[in-house]
């Protein structure tokens, strides 16, 4: 009995805990007559996603929508937490990007029969008919730019070397495959190494630091996204190196400014701001007319970002 | 009752304690797990989707004589579009959705080959339509490598939502520039042709930045000579 009571405690406290620490700039009275959106996303460490939350949050709340924010750390028991908590607070919709294709299904089903419609962002799962929308970034179509720009950029042929982003994930899979679809159509293209980086700016830059040793002919380096390209293009120009083609994924800022500093050859923008929004306007429609007139599942491009265009990225937004 | 609400706040502090910490734990902990050098093998399965097979089913019977139903004559189309991109685009293109991608098009001519360039393995050919001035006009990819998802992205039939994910549907786009490269342009003779004449059914995405758009030929025969080259 005693144990029981102190399990029932020890939920009620992470509950708590959970909407003290993720519930930002949320109010805690669920009314039951002001409509709720709850937006949950990877953490907000990488501003990639910080920008998905703000963005949709900002458009819900245009919309006339309350808005909860949580973080699922790509956590897929963190992230079935939360759908809970948006069943209980009778949630209007759920704006999610994913923590992970197939363990995703089940949260999203709950909603689903609980009432609650989920709009997908980012990255897809894989089923369909049990979200209403899934508006995914196009990461294949992305690096297939990037690594046609690349190919160019190392005259079709030479040595290089791949940093891969965390095995689990995804997007690091689709990212993986798409470069080397493009890449590997070339036979004077040799890659020396393949590792994974974690998508760590850090493990990137020791990663390769120790690959540029053993690969003096080292021409070109292709990563998984921006905070591995940022560590690997560190420590080449640590190492001398700096005319090594290097190129990234997201379109963050930092590499923004690395590109326009010459160090960095590209990114492929990933336009999460559009998206969230995107996502939170088909939630509002599909509230209020029951169907949101599109497909469920949408692609949107990603776009190339080089010397040319790099000054008008930020904040994984293009200015016009 | 005391006693209760204090049990209730050590717990409250244990339970913030350790979910603050171990965010940075589990970081460190996949770090360290990672795979030996140069042996990741991180490939989607893609188990049971045939996307070669999937193109060979349906590329003769449905897609080429879509792509030819669908075709604007070039005379017609890219002066038009030039002039009034979005409403051309929505009489003539397709895409899916109010935004986010490109519209595609299809478009047939006779043309004439004035330049063909295969430095890069994404060979190209520059045509000159009717009347012939000898300028380059249009550009067509011919391989080996192709570029762009057009073939696929043109085809009202075909759609994401019948894929389990964006990997099953770039594999699709890709099979399509394969039977391009294999079977639309295998036996054509790129040195021999240059002034000859074409005729052509091809697709494009319209990215109204570029100044030409690179077509990828779904059909290319030669016109039969009467009176030989120019």
């Amino acid at each position: 009995m005693k144990k029981i009571t102190k399990l029932a405690v020890c939920a009620i406290a992470l509950m708590l805990v959970a909407g003290i620490v993720f519930a930002a700039g949320a109010s805690e009275t669920a009314a039951s007559q002001s409509k709720l959106m709850v937006i949950i996303t990877p953490s907000h460490d990488n501003p990639f996603f910080k920008t998905e939350a703000d963005s949709a949050a900002a458009k819900a709340q245009a919309l006339g929508y309350q808005t909860k924010v949580y973080v699922h750390d790509d956590d897929a028991n963190k992230q079935s937490q939360y759908f809970d908590l948006a069943i209980s607070d009778k949630a209007s919709a759920i704006i999610l990007d994913n923590a992970g294709a197939d363990a995703t299904i089940a949260a999203v089903k709950k909603a689903k029969d609980a009432g609650i419609p989920t709009f997908l962002i980012d990255r897809e799962i894989n089923a369909t008919g049990i979200a209403v929308s899934q508006i995914v970034s196009n990461n294949y179509q992305g690096v297939q730019l990037v690594a046609e720009f690349w190919v160019e950029q190392m005259g079709e042929k030479g040595d290089y070397v791949e940093l891969v982003g965390k095995e689990s994930d995804t997007n690091a899979g689709v990212r993986s495959q798409s470069y080397h679809d493009v890449i590997d159509q070339y036979p004077g293209l040799k890659m020396v190494a393949r590792q994974s980086a974690n998508w760590s700016q850090p493990e990137a830059f020791q990663k390769m630091e120790s690959i540029i040793q053993a690969n003096p002919n080292l021409k070109g380096v292709i990563c998984g996204n921006d905070t591995m390209a940022m560590g690997a293009m560190a420590a080449l120009k640590a190492a001398g190196k700096s005319q090594v083609v290097v190129v990234g994924f997201d379109g963050s800022n930092d590499v923004r400014d690395s590109i326009l500093a010459d160090d960095i050859k590209a990114t492929g923008l990933q336009p999460a701001a559009r998206i969230a929004e995107m996502a939170v306007e088909q939630a509002d429609k599909y509230i209020k007319t029951g169907s949101t007139g599109l497909p469920e599942k949408q692609l949107v491009d990603c776009v190339l970002i080089t010397k040319d265009n790099a000054s008008k990225l930020d904040n994984f937004a293009m200015a016009n | 009752m005391g006693h209760r609400v204090s049990l209730f706040f050590c717990i409250l502090l244990v339970v913030f304690g350790v979910l603050g910490s171990s965010c940075t734990i589990k970081k460190h902990d996949e770090t360290d797990q990672t795979k030996a050098d140069n042996e990741i093998e991180i490939y989607f399965g893609n188990t049971g989707f045939d996307a070669k097979q999937y193109v060979n089913e349906i590329w003769a019977d449905q897609v080429v004589p879509y792509i030819q139903e669908k075709a604007v004559p070039l005379d017609i189309l890219m002066p038009a579009l030039a002039n009034e991109a979005l409403d051309v685009s929505k009489k003539y293109g397709y895409r899916v959705g109010e935004e986010g991608t490109f519209y595609n098009f299809a478009v047939k001519g006779r043309v004439r080959i004035v330049e063909i360039n295969q430095e890069s393995r994404n060979g190209l050919m520059y045509v000159d339509a009717s009347p012939y001035s000898g300028e380059k006009e249009y550009v067509l990819q011919i391989g080996p490598v192709f570029k762009g998802t057009s073939i696929r992205d043109i085809l009202d039939f075909i759609s994401l939502n019948d894929f389990e994910n964006q990997v099953e549907f770039a594999r699709l786009a890709n099979e399509f520039n394969f039977k391009v490269r294999d079977e639309v342009l295998y036996d054509l003779s790129y040195e021999n042709l240059l002034g000859s004449e074409v005729d052509i059914v091809a697709v494009f995405s319209f990215d109204p930045k570029n100044q030409m758009h690179v077509m990828t030929p779904v059909m290319i025969s030669l016109v039969e000579e009467h009176g030989g080259k120019p």
